[in-house]
């Protein structure tokens, strides 16, 4: 499958094709990540969050790709390493932030962002599986509401529409006080 | 809806774009001035993002392939745990240091403490702070069961002051010990002194072996202020006597008192920490007036009890000390004994074998071309049934030489090694089963040689056996023998006594010999401060079956100087030999191997305390060491290893460096058998006398010095009536009682001036209507022509024993055990110094790495900031292209001339039929040079270009230009420029000249 077909397949929401292909070049991220301290047990998450970031990117329709699929997806896997480990001393996080610029600087990476995104994550792992459903199928799979309202058993559309909205409520009463801890973090 | 649901709501609209234009104006105004909303625009925006992610996610982890199970539960920081690696290198120094101390401790205190040590290690494993692992490798409780009665010792102090016919001038200190005559049975008294009573031993006044309970009444009086309380003057007759501890044994049955059977006797052992061979054991014999004279004196059979060999430490003094204050050494971080050990007996195994030649099946040929220097070679050597004519294999173990002999190393192990040796006219086949060894040895097997000239070891016999033959190769020993003053010959380059020769006597065979006891460690320790003392250590190992003292006597011919001196003592305690099945012996063995073992634990325990104690200060340091290695564990293990190298070496005196033979030893494992002894805790020595009798018992020698000539001192008193007077000599434990003359009394000195005299006590007691009276006057004989004793004073019992405790601080021995005291104290923090000092070393060392990483990293960071800033530029080229293109923005607009070059057009350059069809495009019209393919130039090459208004390519640049790549680039620049034209870029709905940038990958299969 060529890079173009992955993408392709990827706009047409085949992830699992697209995934399944893109996991040929584990090991390949895998060596480099360890060549830049990676620990083993965290390897696999790096890399699956890596793959939803590239999903997440190749999605978007202004997406152009400038390499190989397989050195993009190592670049956000480095990206996010580099963000995510504190713990690197400081040479290895020398030499890791001298190797993206070199050889990765095509890759768009908001370190500010994903570091945002990982509480709102979390954030959504503290609210209720409903809302996490009813979220899920607005935003991710592009439900109408009624359609919703549906599958999900309210009883109209209407209820379901508040109940999103009081689903979004918590997840931003939640976000603002851990965000703002994130900019100002205790001393 | 409520009023912050409707706000979501319009946010949740205008995020999703679904406003209408009017809508999105007017809450655009409202986000501008109210920070809050935008806040809130942005968290949905996150929040939808998030979501996207989230499902994103199930279907990647549905999508891993089984084999790598994602273990995906909360975020990756969380999980994150450094792990801290080189936490233990503080701990080993910290607690080798406190060790040493707690040793100190024990020492000290062994005496006073002895009965606490002995209830409180009666369960030595249920200690809380003995971790299990621990437990595991004591291997003590076995034997540690071995109780010696301590529980029923009861010290009673009564009023009674006649004991054996002798009535003391205060009540002693009556130890009574309830013992079952049936049985053999060791008594260990409060003063330290060690009681064997054989089974069946007592018999009434008929003669009738006793089998109830007896109580065994005891005294001690091994101090001088209980010697004269006690009223035990040490006379025999006339003569003076000095005395070396006295005691008082009475097996008593209900108040009565009970007789040694016939044949039988108490062995009994009195401590002492100035060993004086003149000394023999005094019967006291009453002499009806309440006094004892000594009598019917008995030689001290000076014998040795051997000891367990794994209690035994014949490492030399302060090697242990050494190597756990210059770890870490390779992987090892903490020390133990089997470290130390393997580190001491790798030491002296220094040159390669030079050569392994081989004579198949022939163990006797000659042939000496290849002999090494002492013309010693190996001929054969196969592994298993069957022998090997490859030269290869026979080289697959290691074969280093030593001194003495070939050590081989990486043998295989559960194999049977065969091989044979020559020299000269002599051969020897020698087969080393290496399952014997593997516990110890993992593979690692010495040999050693026998020659013309020199006898087979002695101990053959013992190590032949089970296929593992030892031979001692006498004139391997390079150092010139024929100097007798070994002390001061200086030609040898190794000159300690070889270790493998420690190693080979530190086994369970030797544990019927003398090699086993504290004495000959005693002897081997000051061997190893003596240069070139292999012969010397040799002579102890032929000679086993002779007495201890005879060798010393050999040994101390062949010294001069204070070596000379040191053995010259040695033999002067007329130790002599094991001996073979004693009655008591299997018991003695029991005792002082289990004390041996209470040391360690001891020890032991104290390090777990330390440990504990201060886990969370090392804790602290721990992590600032974890944070340096990261840096540099590589350069810093560097310099340790360094360290512990040159360390070792300097310790002995030697300087060549010694890291690669070092590093290519093969280490024994630690094994669990071996328990970690500490070599410090000495046992005290002991007068050993096998005695006949019951009562009260001296050990006392001749106070010859007293009988050379006369002077008298006349001692006067106003009323001699019912009085005693005693001359004391405080040095020397003796006690004279005087007899009164017409004069008073008359203390006598020899005519000639010594030292020893000059402190001479003149004491009378006197004891009347139930009080005592004390007078006391320390003289020097040879200023003084008579003493008055006018002073008398009305003391207590307790008052009296207090004075004398005053009078006579404790004796020679006391003044003996502080003076070792101090030696050791010294010594501890000479070694504390000598670890503190290394440790400086080794920070200096790392500072200068840390100097050096700190340059380093500068210049890294300078690289990365130039980066930087290229970045940034570039950013800001990018914002400031974005201004272009933002119609709020004040720049919007300047350019986009026809003329201008549009970075991100509103619809970018396109090939036609898109980016398959340029894809394709390329592939088929790419032109791999030739020249390139031949030399393998492969590569990666971004071309930028120029889509003209027309979609033609117009300035061609490459942006990863590379010297090597031009063929590459050339074929780039050629395609770019054939290319069909694009669809041009275009800018608010006109054709715009805008930038395009392209990969073009050149591989080769």
């Amino acid at each position: 499958m060529t890079d173009q077909e992955i993408i392709q397949h990827i706009r047409d929401k085949k992830f699992d094709r697209a995934v399944r292909e893109l996991y040929k070049h584990e090991p390949m991220i895998r060596r480099t990540l360890f060549k830049y301290g990676a620990p083993e047990t965290l390897v696999l998450e790096i890399i699956n969050d890596g793959l939803v970031l590239l999903l997440e990117k190749t999605q978007q329709p202004d997406f152009q790709l400038t390499s190989k699929l397989s050195t993009y997806l190592t670049g956000i896997c480095l990206n996010h390493w580099r963000n995510h480990s504190r713990k690197l001393s400081s040479k290895e996080k020398v030499m890791l932030d001298i190797e993206i610029a070199n050889t990765y600087a095509f890759v768009e990476y908001d370190d500010e962002k994903e570091e945002k995104l990982r509480l709102l994550d979390t954030i959504l792992e503290k609210i209720q599986d409903r809302c996490k459903q009813l979220l899920r199928l607005f935003y991710f799979e592009n439900k109408r509401m009624a359609e919703i309202a549906n599958t999900m058993g309210f009883s109209s559309e209407k209820s379901a529409k508040t109940q999103k909205y009081k689903c979004m409520e918590k997840a931003h009463k939640l976000a603002k006080s851990e965000l703002h801890n994130l900019e100002n973090p205790v001393a | 809806m409520r009023p912050e649901l409707e706000q979501l709501s319009r946010i949740d609209s205008y995020v999703n774009n679904t406003m209408s234009a009017s809508e999105t104006a007017a809450f655009e105004a409202e986000m501008a001035k109210d920070p809050a909303i935008r806040d809130a625009v942005e968290t949905q925006n996150l929040l939808i993002t998030a979501v996207n992610r989230k499902a994103l996610m199930a279907h990647v982890v549905a999508a891993t392939p089984p084999t790598m199970a994602p273990p995906r539960d909360g975020s990756i920081l969380s999980k994150f745990k450094w792990p801290i690696i080189l936490s233990s290198v503080v701990v080993g120094a910290l607690i080798t240091l406190f060790a040493f101390k707690g040793n100190e401790e024990d020492v000290r205190e062994s005496h006073e403490n002895l009965h606490a040590n002995i209830t409180n290690n009666i369960n030595p494993t249920k200690n809380e702070g003995l971790r299990a692992s621990l437990e595991a490798d004591n291997q003590v409780p076995s034997e540690s069961n071995f109780i010696h009665t301590p529980s029923k010792t009861r010290a009673v102090q009564s009023t009674r002051r006649q004991f054996g016919g002798l009535e003391t001038w205060v009540a002693p200190e009556v130890q009574q010990i309830e013992v079952d005559p049936t049985q053999n049975k060791l008594i260990e008294c409060k003063d330290g002194t060690v009681i064997f009573v054989p089974e069946n031993a007592f018999v009434d006044e008929n003669g009738d072996v006793v089998t109830e309970t007896v109580t065994l009444e005891i005294i001690e009086a091994l101090t001088m202020d209980k010697i004269v309380a006690y009223n035990l003057a040490t006379m025999n007759g006339a003569k003076a006597l000095k005395s070396g501890g006295m005691i008082y044994v009475q097996p008593k049955l209900n108040g009565t008192d009970l007789n040694l059977a016939e044949g039988k006797s108490l062995h009994i052992e009195i401590p002492t920490s100035e060993y004086d061979s003149n000394m023999q054991a005094w019967q006291g014999v009453p002499d009806g007036n309440g006094n004892l004279n000594w009598e019917n004196p008995q030689e001290i059979e000076n014998y040795l009890v051997p000891v367990a060999m794994s209690t035994l430490d014949f490492l030399p003094f302060g090697f242990r000390e050494e190597v756990a204050a210059t770890l870490p050494f390779k992987n090892y971080r903490t020390s133990s004994k089997a470290l130390e050990d393997s580190l001491y007996f790798a030491l002296g195994i220094e040159k390669e074998f030079e050569e392994v030649a081989e004579r198949v099946d022939s163990p006797v040929q000659k042939d000496s071309n290849n002999g090494n220097k002492n013309g010693l070679k190996v001929l054969n050597l196969s592994l298993g049934s069957h022998r090997t004519r490859n030269r290869d294999r026979a080289r697959d173990f290691k074969m280093k030489r030593g001194l003495g002999g070939i050590i081989f190393q990486n043998l295989p192990k559960n194999k049977e090694i065969s091989a044979t040796f020559y020299k000269g006219k002599q051969s020897y086949v020698t087969s080393i089963d290496t399952t014997l060894l593997q516990t110890d040895l993992v593979g690692t097997v010495s040999i050693r040689f026998a020659t013309e000239g020199c006898d087979p070891f002695s101990m053959g016999n013992v190590l032949v056996e089970e296929n593992k033959i030892v031979y001692v190769d006498c004139s391997a020993w390079k150092c010139d023998m024929a100097d007798e003053s070994f002390a001061s010959s200086e030609s040898c380059e190794k000159c300690y006594i070889e270790p493998s020769s420690v190693f080979a006597i530190h086994q369970p065979e030797f544990e019927e010999t003398f090699l086993a006891t504290k004495e000959f460690q005693e002897r081997l320790q000051a061997l190893h401060k003596i240069k070139n003392a292999q012969p010397l250590f040799d002579l102890y190992l032929n000679n086993l079956e002779k007495n201890l003292h005879e060798i010393d006597q050999q040994v101390a011919a062949k010294l001069s100087g204070p070596n000379k001196a040191i053995f010259e003592a040695f033999a002067a305690e007329k130790l002599t030999n094991v001996r073979p099945n004693g009655q008591e012996y299997d018991e003695l063995k029991k005792f002082y191997t289990s004390q041996s073992k209470k040391q360690q634990e001891k020890v032991r325990k104290a390090q777990q305390e330390y440990a504990r104690k201060s886990a969370a200060e090392l804790e602290a340091i721990q992590n600032e060491m974890a944070q340096l290695r990261m840096n540099f564990l590589q350069n810093q293990q560097d310099v340790y290893a360094k360290y512990a190298t040159n360390s070792t070496n300097r310790s002995r005196g030697v300087s060549p460096p010694r890291t690669a033979s070092l590093s290519s030893v093969n280490y024994f494992q630690p094994s669990p058998r071996v328990q970690n002894t500490n070599p410090q805790v000495g046992q005290q020595a002991a007068y050993k006398v096998n005695w006949y009798g019951t009562g009260w018992m001296n050990i006392d020698s001749y106070l010859h010095e007293l009988s050379k000539g006369k002077k008298e001192v006349p001692i006067h008193v106003a009323d001699a009536k019912g009085m005693k007077i005693y001359q004391s000599i405080n040095s020397l434990n003796t006690l004279l009682s005087l007899n009164s003359t017409e004069d008073g009394f008359n203390a006598y000195f020899p005519t000639s001036q010594s030292e020893m005299f000059e402190k001479s006590l003149a004491l009378g007691v006197t004891r009347a209507d139930g009080q005592l009276k004390v007078a006391a006057q320390f003289f020097n004989p040879y200023t003084t022509s008579a003493i008055t004793l006018n002073e008398w004073e009305t003391v207590t019992e307790d008052e009296f024993k207090r004075r004398l405790k005053v009078l006579y601080p404790g004796g020679r021995r006391m003044l003996k055990a502080l003076k070792d005291e101090e030696k050791r104290a010294r010594e501890a923090l000479e070694r504390q110094k000598r670890a503190e000092e290394q440790r400086k070393k080794r920070q200096e060392e790392l500072e200068k790495l840390q100097e050096q990483w700190d340059k380093e990293q500068a210049e890294l960071q300078a690289k990365t900031e130039a980066i930087r800033k290229r970045q940034a530029a570039e950013r800001s080229y990018v914002q400031h292209l974005e201004n272009f293109i933002n119609p709020c923005h004040e720049d919007f607009g300047k350019a986009a001339s026809d003329e201008e070059v549009v970075a991100y057009p509103d619809k970018e350059a396109q090939f036609p039929g898109g980016t398959v069809e340029f894809m394709r495009w390329i592939t088929d019209n790419i032109q791999y040079p030739k020249e390139a393919m031949e030399k393998g130039i492969q590569g990666k090459i971004y071309v930028q270009f120029v889509v003209e208004r027309d979609g033609s390519a117009s300035n061609v640049k490459i942006m990863n230009s590379d010297p090597k790549m031009k063929l590459l680039e050339a074929e780039a620049v050629r395609l770019v420029q054939g290319m069909p034209p694009w669809k041009s870029g275009e800018m608010d709905g006109r054709k715009v000249r805008s930038h395009l940038r392209i990969p073009i990958i050149f591989t080769l299969d």
